[in-house]
């Protein structure tokens, strides 16, 4: 029932794609069939725990929303402006392809990964002295938490008055978003280790860095990946809104905030396709790592097998 | 396994056994090896000074298994922690192996077993047992032979490559012994131990540890709420009170060295039990 639900979708979403510039109405009432179907026969597929069908199921839900975006779109004739098509979308992100390369490499390279690496080496270094200290653990840590939520974004044309319109001033931007989180997670994050841990250590005689370095660091481990996945996004985010306010000639910021001004959407579209995919890469990286260096922390361990008691 | 003569070619199968063991004879027979002199610690608390113990004194003769049962409240964690030197006396001399317990710490001369096996979830069985030897920069080939001897006392060899959840919890806490064996110390302390297991594993571990303790001729200092633990396994139970700590009577178990669970059944063993039971209700009874 189900398999034939999926069958059926196929084929009026086939049908839907191939009509909807002549007859849209018709590829409409198609591309319902196509849904309901389609939906249909996802969830049947949804049920299935096998290797294939866990990846299988989220891909084809892409697919099918793509579709629905297309056919709408095309079908109730949305004006660019307000929404291309995917397939318009595509087409001019393989256009601008080298354009957006080279965007990527001046807010990534330049202004995301070094303000991410040295935003987050700061904040980590931070919270690990500020552990050393009672004093400044109840002080700064509010204080922080309070920093934490500040929209910095906002400081960006001052960073371009500081450092000028190159790279320089979206890195600052980026050190400065990216330190708090760093910050307040390696605080947390040395406090994992439970008491007992720690007594183990001192009963050993282990010094500070042994006790670091065998136990409150691993023990921090998830909290620092925590710390890692936000920046990622973070400094993505923050280098590219820090370009609205100013640039060279690059930049994904840049080339969103020049074509919206040439009411070219379908390129504004094709940067932001980038920007995701550059953001879904990182955090998949971050992710995987985080699976095979945190692989006994009981959020991973959970459906693998049984949970620490 | 206290009478094998060292003669060669004799009974090799217990070769092994020898050399793990430290030969009783060796050792000064009444040396003390823990001794608490009139102890006290306080802190403060809501509801002013707050009394963990009060003029606590106590001698460990090496070689002894010593219990150390009470209500809950009454400082038996508090004086094992002193002695390990994790919590400092308000008044009063402690001396572990004549010296001072701080002493005794950075000489890695105790072994201690905390109330949950608290296995470093990031390594497996035999790293955890590993831990101690790192620290103290044994070199890779060496922690590696002893941590799988110390594995191999708690019956744990097939265990080594598994990560703790993987392990009962019965299992993390023979771990977690192997641990404080790694070291090789002459001193076990340890803090209920089997408090959070089931009847059965823990009559089990309480048989493995009495071997242990024999073989390899250690002083055990070890916090129960078990009357029938504590009996089976000491030579001697002290009995403890609250508001303020103190111990309230020390009781014999003169049970020879050798002990199966058989012993439990014995006439002995259950007026011993009822001597302590005595002395916890009368400690009970302050309350």
């Amino acid at each position: 029932m189900k398999r034939l639900a999926g069958i059926v979708a196929v084929v009026a979403g086939i049908a839907a794609l191939a009509i909807v510039g002549i007859a849209p109405p018709a590829a409409l009432v198609l591309s319902a069939v196509c849904a309901v179907g389609g939906f249909y026969a996802l969830a049947g597929l949804a049920e299935i725990e096998s290797r294939p069908a866990v990846v299988l199921t989220p891909a084809l839900f892409a697919v099918l929303v793509l579709f629905l975006w297309e056919v709408l779109t095309r079908g109730f004739a949305i004006p660019m402006i307000l929404l291309p098509s995917p397939g318009i979308i595509g087409a001019a992100f393989w256009q601008m392809l080298p354009e957006l390369l080279q965007d990527v490499r001046q807010t990534v390279l330049y202004a995301a990964i070094p303000g991410f690496l040295i935003g987050t080496s700061l904040g980590l270094l931070a919270g690990a002295l500020v552990d050393r200290s009672p004093f400044l653990q109840q002080g700064l840590l509010p204080l922080s938490n309070f920093a934490s939520v500040i929209p910095i974004v906002g400081v960006a044309p001052i960073m371009i008055m500081w450092f000028g319109f190159g790279g320089e001033s979206k890195a600052a931007v980026v050190i400065l978003i990216t330190f708090f989180p760093a910050f307040v997670n390696m605080v947390a994050g040395l406090g994992q280790a439970s008491r007992i841990e720690r007594d183990l250590m001192t009963s050993y005689a282990a010094t500070y860095w042994q006790t670091m370095r065998k136990l409150r660091l691993p023990a921090a481990l998830p909290f620092l990946f925590a710390a890692l996945k936000i920046n990622a996004s973070l400094s993505l985010i923050g280098a590219i809104v820090a370009e609205f306010f100013g640039t060279p000639v690059h930049g994904i910021g840049f080339r969103i905030s020049a074509e919206i001004g040439h009411l070219a959407l379908d390129h504004v579209w094709a940067a932001i396709l980038i920007a995701a995919l550059v953001g879904s890469i990182s955090y998949a990286l971050l992710a995987a790592a985080e699976r095979s260096v945190t692989f006994w922390h009981p959020s991973q361990l959970s459906g693998r097998t049984r949970p620490r008691p | 396994m206290q009478t094998i003569s060292p003669a060669p070619n004799s009974a090799p199968k217990h070769v092994n056994a020898v050399i793990e063991s430290r030969p009783a004879s060796t050792a000064a027979p009444h040396s003390s090896v823990v001794s608490v002199n009139g102890v006290a610690v306080s802190y403060p608390s809501a509801h002013g000074i707050f009394q963990a113990l009060s003029n606590v004194s106590l001698d460990v003769a090496r070689g002894e298994f010593i219990s150390l049962i009470g209500p809950s409240g009454c400082g038996k964690t508090t004086l094992l922690r002193l002695i390990a030197d994790l919590a400092q006396p308000t008044s009063g001399e402690l001396r572990v192996n004549g010296g001072t317990p701080n002493q005794a710490r950075t000489d890695r001369s105790y072994g201690y077993v905390f109330q949950s096996p608290a296995l470093y979830p990031w390594r497996t069985a035999i790293s955890n047992v590993m831990l101690p030897l790192e620290i103290i920069g044994l070199s890779p080939t060496e922690r590696q032979q002893r941590a799988a001897g110390a594995l191999a006392a708690v019956g744990l060899t097939e265990a080594a490559g598994r990560y703790p959840w993987q392990l009962s919890g019965g299992m993390q806490q023979r771990v977690s012994i192997a641990r404080a064996l790694s070291l090789q110390p002459d001193l076990l302390l340890m803090d209920e131990p089997f408090g959070a297991l089931d009847e059965i594993t823990r009559d089990k571990l309480n048989l493995h540890l009495t071997d242990l303790w024999r073989e390899r001729n250690l002083t055990v200092i070890f916090v129960t709420h078990s009357i029938p633990e504590a009996v089976f396994l000491s030579t001697r139970v002290v009995a403890m009170s609250a508001n303020p700590g103190r111990i309230s009577r020390v009781i014999e178990c003169p049970f020879p060295q050798r002990r199966t669970l058989d012993l439990r059944n014995t006439k002995q063993f259950l007026d011993v039990s009822q001597e302590v039971r005595d002395a916890l209700s009368d400690a009970y009874a302050d309350e």
